[in-house]
């Protein structure tokens, strides 16, 4: 969850860029509630406590956490018009990709034709 | 203690400062330096030099000294078990995500504050997916 609060810190420049942010995780909104408080997060943290949008996304680990299904660590970026842009899926629980590497996707957006 | 053993001790302390560094800094400031989280470069330049300052004190060390030869034992057990940790427990499966260049599977969830969020919302502007593990 640390990514989070990378992005928080980052919250200026993705609003330069008119870029959004939200999270997506199996917690119940309650949790992701007291998390957003305790963090300090601003954006939207979605709860998918029955992996519905994490399994449209193709991004469940199975029994990774107390035998109970939940999200890969990952980072999909979405263009105004729904199209998928760029993805980060991690393979390993540490690595996830810095908020400069995400802003240089976003600043890509605008330069790249839809593949 | 031996001056001659200064060098194999300060191997000891430079590859725990590695080690014990790494957690330090993932527990207390993982947003502000991703770069230590992602690749533990800081912490492994530690664990090499205090390597290198164990197998100097190994190479020095008289006829039959063992404290040298046991605390570069020490450290290269150290190194790796700190390896093991960070490239294999903390693997994960492998899993290709959305495709590019393909829509965006649509959602309705609900946020925070109660308020359903979906897809359609964020039309017109770059939205950017953070699937996360949990809040632990």
């Amino acid at each position: 969850m640390s990514e989070l609060q990378g992005l928080q810190l980052s919250k200026a420049a993705f609003a330069a860029r008119g870029a959004k942010v939200a999270g997506v995780v199996v917690d119940p909104v309650a949790t992701n509630a007291e998390l957003a408080r305790a963090a300090g997060l601003e954006f939207p943290i979605l709860s998918d406590p029955d992996l519905r949008m994490i399994d449209g996304y193709g991004l469940r680990h199975v029994a990774a956490h107390d035998g109970q299904d939940i999200a890969l660590s990952a980072s999909v970026l979405i263009d105004g018009d729904g199209v998928v842009r760029w993805t980060s899926v991690t393979r390993n629980v540490r690595v996830r990709p810095d908020p400069v590497e995400i802003l240089a996707a976003i600043d890509a957006l605008g330069s790249a034709p839809p593949p | 203690m031996r001056p001659r053993l200064l060098p194999a001790y300060a191997g000891l302390v430079l590859v725990l400062a590695g080690v014990l560094g790494y957690f330090a800094v993932v527990l207390l400031l993982p947003a502000w330096v991703p770069f230590v989280r992602n690749h533990a470069v800081p912490n492994w330049l530690l664990v090499a030099a205090g390597l290198g300052l164990s197998l100097s004190a190994v190479r020095r060390a008289a006829p039959g000294a063992w404290m040298p030869r046991l605390l570069l034992g020490v450290n290269a057990s150290l190194a790796v078990l700190f390896a093991a940790f960070l490239y294999v427990m903390l693997s994960v499966p492998a899993a290709g995500g959305p495709s590019i260049g393909a829509a965006a599977p649509d959602f309705a969830l609900v946020d925070q504050t109660g308020k359903t969020v979906r897809l359609a919302d964020y039309r017109g502007s770059p939205l950017l997916l953070v699937f996360y593990r949990g809040h632990w």
